[in-house]
């Protein structure tokens, strides 16, 4: 979080990711590259580029969907999770190289504009051998560009939360094009069928992480009793201090923290990128969002000064030894008085 | 819950806790030699099929006869070598035809694969003092053959391009066709022995829009065989044409 924007708020951690991730996707490339002409002497080099980045950026892809419900499903996988959006970048960087060198390999200096002739020259829609993988990639392309144009937070602030959120949540249609992209391109040529194996693998593993995170996340989406309004969050002593008990409410997730001997509610969701604040904790007195740590005071949900983000607090009661909460959301920022022990 | 669990990950403070570092530490490691090994599997997994050569950059004079016929396949031939001729980048050298039955010399770099030459033109032939030539020996038809292989365009499949044949070149390959490079037939028989053709229609015209759906894919066709200079011609029926598989 801050309050004026810089291309990357560069810490010291973000430093030996990036500096670990680069030297891994050299690496990659280094490796394919090297394999390919030690075992294919003839191959030309703008053909080993296009496939050298095209594999990269399929494989990263899959990484980048792999972490967020990993991260959900085993707290330690959260530093990854922290700089995502620099694979995100990344990633689309190497699909526009991939694109731009096969626009010009296989489109250019012909009779036909390379645009026009990707979309058209490759054939028709009526057989399956002959769909146009090429329109899948390009389609693929533009989304992947418009999420990493946007991936800054000045746009998710000015997109709103909620917006840009959807927006990046394009990025599963992007891997259903690109899966549609590699089964109906390279997957039809020799040795395509190994990627089709690869790919099914891979698509299996990605829905199952998230079929696994989803189930985990459904256990505590089971609506809590009511009683006159107010819902049973929980026993006081189960809540550990410093932490929260997510509850389901009013159809919504809300995260009561505990801090000390007091109880507050805010709405679960992050307003950065509606990370889980229930699974963070409280750090120098405000709740910590887990994901890359903004920062909230549990009895305002406002950042504090010279922060301006603002979750939805709500009201809490304690009584008969447990939490009670009133699951309907106050403005968010709007203070309530922290819930005491009797 | 489980004491590593227990430490709490932010990302803008300057060192990440202990266990989490370790976990993370590993995870990276298995991470990097994962994907390092998915780099080279996939190098080998995806051939390159082509063993043609393409002297890029290497512009050198050639000499000989330019034959064109009917079906402007512009060729150039001598008593050695028998070059196909196609343009720049995606382009045919059909303004060769200008020259028929001339020696001339002609710049262009040379292509190559399984025995069979084909020439980029670098510029427009040039006359020498032998003039025109006499005529080239008439075709010789060797019979009606069914035959089963892909269409490709011969500039990209003789060693421009690495691969140059199947799905993921068809597009290319058709862009080249409309350009007007001749179209070839790469012939395969069982035992995986290949054969050569340039297409033409029934009696030998030039043609291209009937074959661009049939590109970059397995086909079987019949027509006529015969023999050109060092080229077959393959006066193909259309219509014959079907899938036949990869
Ligand atoms: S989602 Fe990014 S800090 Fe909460």
């Amino acid at each position: 979080m801050s309050t004026v924007y810089a291309a990357v708020g560069w810490s010291r951690q973000k430093r030996i990711y990036d500096l670990t991730f680069g030297g891994v996707l050299v690496g990659y490339l280094a490796i394919f590259a090297g394999v390919s002409v030690a075992l294919f002497p003839a191959a030309t080099a703008e053909t080993i580029l296009i496939r050298a980045f095209g594999t990269a950026a399929f494989l990263l892809l899959h990484v980048i969907l792999a972490i967020g419900p990993a991260a959900r499903l085993d707290r330690r996988w959260l530093p990854l999770l922290y700089n995502r959006r620099h694979l995100g970048v990344t990633m689309f960087g190497l699909a526009a190289v991939h694109g731009l060198f096969s626009l010009f390999q296989f489109h250019a200096l012909g009779v036909l504009d390379p645009f026009v002739s990707v979309l058209v020259s490759d054939g028709s829609f009526t057989r399956l051998e002959t769909l146009p993988f090429q329109v899948f990639g390009l389609l693929a392309l533009g989304i992947l560009f418009l999420m990493a144009a946007t991936s800054h937070d000045f746009w998710l602030n000015n997109l709103s939360a909620p917006v840009w959120k959807a927006l990046h949540l394009m990025v599963y249609v992007a891997y259903g094009l690109i899966v549609a992209h590699v089964a109906f391109g390279v997957g039809q040529m020799a040795g395509g069928e190994w990627v089709l194996v690869g790919t099914a693998l891979g698509a299996a593993a990605l829905v199952t992480l998230h079929l696994a995170a989803a189930r985990r996340e459904a256990a505590t989406d089971c609506e809590a009793p009511s009683q006159a309004g107010w819902v049973t969050v929980c026993g006081v002593d189960e809540i550990i201090d410093g932490r929260a008990k997510i509850v389901a409410a009013g159809g919504e997730r809300v995260a009561v923290f505990r801090n000390g001997e007091t109880f507050s509610a805010v709405s679960n969701a992050c307003q950065h990128q509606n990370g889980p604040l229930g699974e963070g904790r409280i750090v120098d007195g405000c709740i910590t969002c887990p994901w890359h740590g903004y920062q909230y005071l549990p009895e305002t949900g406002a950042s504090p000064a010279p922060f301006t983000e603002k979750v939805c607090t709500f009201r809490l009661k304690v009584g008969d030894g447990k939490v009670w909460l009133d699951p309907r959301p106050l403005p968010p920022g709007t203070r309530v008085e922290p819930a005491t022990r009797a | 819950m489980k004491p590593m669990n227990d430490e709490f990950y932010i990302g803008y403070l300057p060192k990440a806790p202990a266990a989490t570092a370790r976990h993370v530490r590993r995870v990276v490691l298995a991470l990097a030699a994962g994907v390092v090994a998915t780099g080279a599997v996939l190098a080998v997994v995806l051939p390159y099929l082509g063993a043609g050569v393409f002297e890029f950059g290497q512009v050198r004079d050639f000499r000989g006869v330019v034959r064109c016929d009917a079906m402007h396949a512009p060729r150039l031939t001598d008593t050695e070598v028998d070059y196909l001729l196609v343009g720049p980048g995606k382009r045919g050298a059909l303004e060769m035809c200008g020259a028929e039955g001339q020696t001339v010399t002609l710049a262009g770099t040379l292509i190559t694969r399984d025995g069979r030459r084909v020439i980029e033109t670098a510029g427009p032939a040039r006359q020498t003092a032998e003039g025109a030539a006499g005529s080239e020996e008439p075709p010789v038809s060797l019979g009606i053959m069914t035959l089963t292989g892909e269409i490709v365009d011969p500039k990209c499949y003789f060693g421009v391009m690495n691969p140059a044949e199947g799905r993921a070149h068809r597009a290319c390959a058709i862009l080249c066709l409309r350009g007007g490079i001749t179209p070839v037939f790469v012939a395969k028989d069982r035992t995986g022995a290949t054969a050569h053709l340039l297409i033409t229609g029934l009696r030998g015209e030039p043609i291209t829009e009937e074959l661009l759906r049939w590109v970059g894919e397995g086909v079987a066709g019949k027509g006529e065989v015969v023999r050109m200079g060092r080229w077959l011609t393959w006066r193909l029926d259309p219509a014959s044409l079907s899938f036949a598989g990869k």
